[in-house]
């Protein structure tokens, strides 16, 4: 949705905010990475040092589940 | 969490509701007509200035004698675009949005009748220059693609990320002058790839003709497979 | 087109008609998709099958009625059926039809228990 302008749909995107307990510098720029190109995601945060993950996607296009599903496959635990 | 309900009575309830929203059901109307004649249709986005008119006019030096091309030109203002594309006699239509921010489906399907669909193989739908709210907006395309001029900078994927996953084709344009520019091709890419695995890059430059071959490959590849797929279906 | 996304909005549809009317179980919806609307049935039913799998409408049929694509001539009047998306009047040649329905996605009613 364009917040500017008003055009598009009024559901808008949801921002994600939790902490992840587990990385390295290593595995939060992968899980960054991996996130990233999930359809749906267009936004992705990780302070690897206190576990903080931001991530903006838009519901209708990637499932929640799929996210979560990206710290489930490397072992990461995720406070939702 | 069901609310307690006995006997299992059946009922027909009537609903009366769309499935799509407004803009989506058009554009999904005005892409089955497009696809039953087997015109292959590109909806072509990118920054003001970023040169999607230049690489149509180079498309068309390139393509016009081979392909039976049209292009629909939205801009905001003026008639300058349909003007220098109507320079190499490909048929055009400008769409005047007035202040409209991107070109949408209804748009599209109040001019389409205006085409000659039954003999046509490519359109492109050049949108307003904006590479934000296009990629909401579907308008019929088969594709979208995007233009972005490395004068732009290399972050502008990373900043639009909605426009980047959307495009089948992204074409990184005026490559002669990246020794002028601070623009990191590296880093560009791979974030473009991070955002959209496996993305179609072509880097071109119109004024020195670079990568315009390829660009026009893959266009005559699309063609050829819509018109297969029109043929069977 | 997209027949999963269709699909996704036609249970979503469905599941919250059940939950306004306390149902338990969908058993068919009932379609309306007009000519234009540019839908594979066939894979719109196999979307649907593999959706509904462990939702209150497993199970349910697709029951769909085919909206034909008609348009008005702006000029004459006269209603004729658009064949090949061919919008003008084959009466007054420059004649521009206009719609009057085949454009249709709607869920029109579901059968629910």
């Amino acid at each position: 949705m364009c917040k500017e302008c008003g055009c598009g749909e009024t559901n808008g995107n949801t921002r994600l905010q939790f902490t992840v307990h587990g990385y390295t510098e290593d595995s939060a720029k992968e899980v960054e990475k991996a996130l990233f190109g999930l359809p749906g995601v267009l936004f992705v945060h990780i302070h690897a040092h206190d576990g903080s993950t931001t991530v903006d996607y838009q519901p209708g296009k990637t499932k929640l589940r799929d996210i979560m599903g990206v710290f489930d496959e490397r072992g990461l635990e995720a406070d939702l | 969490m069901l609310a307690g309900r006995q006997g299992g009575i059946k009922m027909e309830v009537r609903v009366m509701k769309n499935v799509l929203g407004e803009n989506d059901r058009v554009a999904a109307e005005n892409q089955a007509m497009f696809a039953a004649k087997g015109v292959y249709v590109l909806n072509l986005m990118g920054s003001p200035g970023s040169g999607k008119t230049t690489l149509l006019e180079k498309t068309m030096q390139k393509l016009k004698d081979e392909l039976r091309m049209a292009v629909i030109e939205g801009d905001l203002f003026t008639t300058k675009d349909a003007e220098r594309i109507d320079r190499y006699g490909v048929p055009v239509i400008q769409i005047n949005t007035a202040g409209g921010c991107h070109l949408d489906a209804p748009m599209v399907q109040k001019v389409a009748p205006q085409l000659d669909l039954d003999h046509l193989d490519l359109l492109v739908v050049e949108n307003v220059g904006n590479l934000v709210c296009p990629a909401e907006f579907a308008v019929g395309e088969a594709d979208k693609g995007v233009v972005l001029s490395i004068t732009e900078g290399d972050d502008k994927p990373m900043k639009y990320p909605l426009i980047f996953k959307e495009s089948a084709v992204i074409v990184l344009n005026k490559i002669d002058i990246l020794p002028y520019c601070n623009f990191d091709r590296t880093a560009a890419r791979e974030d473009i790839t991070t955002l959209h695995p496996g993305a179609n890059i072509i880097e071109v430059s119109c004024t020195q003709g670079d990568g315009l071959d390829a660009w026009c490959d893959w266009l005559r590849q699309r063609v050829a497979e819509t018109k297969a797929q029109a043929q069977k279906g | 087109m997209h027949e999963m996304s269709i699909a996704e909005g036609i249970l979503d549809i469905a599941l919250d008609s059940a939950r306004e009317n306390d149902a338990a179980k969908i058993t068919k919806v009932g379609l309306r998709i007009g000519e234009m609307a540019g839908i594979e049935l066939e894979s719109l039913e196999m979307s649907w099958r593999m959706l509904i799998a462990g939702t209150m409408a497993e199970g349910a049929e697709l029951a769909v009625e085919k909206v034909p694509l008609v348009g008005r001539c702006s000029k004459c009047g006269r209603e004729y059926h658009i064949e090949n998306y061919n919008f003008w009047c084959p009466e007054c040649k420059d004649g521009v039809l206009v719609i009057q329905s085949g454009r249709e996605m709607q869920v029109a009613y579901i059968d629910m228990d």
